[in-house]
């Protein structure tokens, strides 16, 4: 499989891959497929390549190339999220890789991502970019090609989110929505019953009131996350897989704890 | 400098962070700390949660600045006005502000300006730190709260303003956009508009070239206000606050912002550390032996080691951002919402104090 990324540094870290292992998108030499690729992907340099192919890269002394890319990227809006479409869309279909999983942006970017082909469509409406945008829609609507996995935490603001952002991606761009993740559970925690102060009578009343203030917020996390967990269920009807905070004592993230969560090996 | 301090002696409190770490509770709950000390304050919000849209406005937050009602107790003559941001709205006014009167009507009809107003990357930034801007120029309030989108481009925020007067003043649209309105007739010209109607459809490029045509002249305007949106990130009188979880993708985006910003001249004062983990352990050393005695007891203390495994991993987590000379606010986990005035002052407190 291949993991394409606009965050080439993260995925690096998180992956402990050497960035020198990774290819371009824009890289079209043949390199061994087998096992996991990581496939970087700069937005900007896409569409540089695009306008190049077109002979509109730098028109002589009267505008750069950056500025082309700047007024280009202006004037259509949604082109940049097209032409990096058209890239996801050429790494799937050079059939090396069993799976593509794109990173992609946080859900407002994502959603202005996923509906740039309609959008570029409605405004150029002929042209060689309405059939880029027909391509890309081809790919986004067909569920065997590509499917979108939500990925969440387990509280309010991200949950309400979600549920907007999977709404407009049903509605707007009518891609398949595959299982939502929830990430970051806590471990569940009973209620602080009875007070510690009746269990240890002696323990200073202000210490005994600061150990049931903790895990009265232990239990009450748990139950605000169940009921996060809860609301995604109803409205979205979607399989969730839930992920638990996999944070370790050092401040990374445990990714084999993370895919065992998820039911797999790595 | 405490919180305190910056929301007694700032003009402006910009509140910016990752999606999701609690940035409109903070911006709200300085504003209204400083309000309760006394200053006029205008809270700019842009997606409130229902109850935070509930406790400050009564239902729904206009895209003007409406009154919030100040709980009784300790306000020594200030207020408080809440707002949420409508980036379109404030585009609109921009235009209107800017454009001569007679070509309002067109430029706002323009299918061209439609689209850049709810799609020009970075566009939901920049109306952030218009929208600031002239409150800023408002006689009514002397403080400024502005909370900006959740999961923007943070370098998109700040170098939104040039962007869009760079894009307005680009030479090339104008130079085209006055030949367009006579003949085509020089090659270059002509050659050039082919090649882009080739790549972007031929109806784009005609709404563009109306677009350009009718705001002409503004550009001026736009470079000027630019400047001046820049100017006023740096001042002394401007804070910048970030607010951070304690996970490691969150701090690393916020460094990344702190470095960013830095290299644009703007300093981040402070950062706030929400939802931390209030971990009472070292109180409970002395009575350790004491949790022994029962097994419901042994459960509570392994519990509470437990936390302060977590809160230990959280002070980790976050050391890279005081190595980086950034100051650090603590505020702990809340559980809950915030549904009321009481609780948001509370919030208010917990941060200035911090």
């Amino acid at each position: 499989m291949a993991v394409v990324t606009t965050q080439p540094k993260q995925t690096f870290d998180m992956l402990g891959v050497e960035p020198a292992a990774a290819r371009s998108a824009l890289d079209d030499s043949s390199y061994p497929s087998d096992g996991l690729s990581v496939i970087t992907l700069d937005p900007r340099a896409a569409l540089g390549q695009y306008l190049d192919a077109r002979k509109l890269g730098a028109i002589g002394r009267r505008l750069s190339r950056a500025g082309m890319l700047d007024l280009v990227a202006t004037a259509v809006p949604g082109i940049e999220q097209l032409i990096l479409l058209s890239q996801l869309r050429r790494v799937e279909q050079q059939g090396r890789h069993d799976l593509v999983v794109f990173d992609g942006p946080p859900s407002g970017q994502a959603l202005a991502l996923l509906r740039a082909p309609r959008a570029v469509a409605e405004l150029a409406r002929t042209g060689p970019l309405t059939e880029q945008a027909a391509a890309a829609t081809a790919m986004l609507s067909d569920p065997a090609r590509s499917q979108v996995v939500l990925v969440t935490l387990p509280a309010d603001t991200p949950v309400a989110e979600t549920i907007e952002t999977a709404f407009a991606l049903e509605e707007d761009v009518g891609i398949t929505l595959g299982p939502v993740v929830v990430n970051g559970l806590n471990p569940p925690a009973p209620p602080v019953e009875p007070p510690t102060s009746d269990l240890a009578p002696e323990l200073p009343r202000q210490i005994a009131d600061a150990v049931d203030r903790a895990l009265e917020q232990d239990h009450r996390r748990h139950l605000d996350e169940q009921a996060a967990v809860r609301i995604l269920e109803e409205r979205l009807g979607l399989a969730l897989i839930e992920l638990p905070d996999a944070t370790t004592p050092s401040g990374r993230i445990d990714l084999d704890l993370l895919v065992e969560s998820a039911g797999g090996t790595r | 400098m405490t919180l305190q301090g910056l929301v007694d002696a700032t003009r402006l409190v910009i509140v910016v962070g990752p999606g999701g770490v609690g940035k409109t509770t903070s911006a709200a709950a300085m504003g209204l700390a400083a309000a309760r000390r006394g200053r006029h304050v205008c809270l700019v919000t842009v997606d409130p949660a229902r109850r935070l849209a509930d406790t400050l406005g009564g239902g729904e937050l206009d895209a003007a600045p409406t009154p919030v009602t100040l709980p009784d107790q300790a306000v020594r003559g200030g207020s408080l006005a809440a707002m949420m941001l409508d980036p379109a709205i404030t585009f609109d006014q921009l235009i209107a502000l800017h454009a001569p009167a007679e070509q309002v009507d067109t430029i706002l009809h323009n299918r061209f300006y439609r689209q850049l107003a709810t799609s020009l990357p970075g566009i939901h930034d920049y109306m952030a730190i218009e929208q600031l801007h002239l409150l800023y120029e408002d006689d009514r309030f002397d403080l400024v709260v502005v909370d900006t989108p959740p999961a923007s481009n943070l370098v998109d925020l700040v170098d939104a303003p040039e962007r869009l007067a760079r894009f307005m003043g680009n030479r090339l649209y104008r130079s085209l956009a006055s030949t367009g309105r006579r003949r085509l007739t020089s090659g270059p010209s002509r050659v050039l508009l082919q090649r882009i109607s080739e790549v972007v459809g031929a109806s784009v490029l005609q709404d563009a070239l109306g677009f350009f045509a009718a705001t002409a002249g503004m550009e001026k305007g736009f470079v000027e206000r630019a400047s001046a949106v820049r100017r006023l990130l740096a001042e002394p009188h401007t804070a910048t606050i970030s607010v951070v979880t304690p996970r490691p993708d969150r701090v690393q985006s916020t460094l990344d912002l702190v470095t960013a910003l830095g290299e644009r001249g703007i300093g981040v004062r402070a950062t706030i550390a929400n939802q931390l983990t209030f971990d009472p352990w070292d109180d409970l050393v002395p009575w350790r032996t004491m949790f022994q005695r029962s097994n419901e007891l042994a459960l509570r203390r392994d519990a509470l080691a437990d936390r302060h495994q977590r809160g230990l991993a959280e002070a980790e987590i976050l050391r890279p951002l005081a190595d980086h000379g950034v100051p650090v606010v603590p505020l702990q986990r809340r559980t809950g919402e915030i549904n009321d005035i009481g609780t948001l002052t509370r919030v208010g407190d917990a941060l200035l104090e911090g």
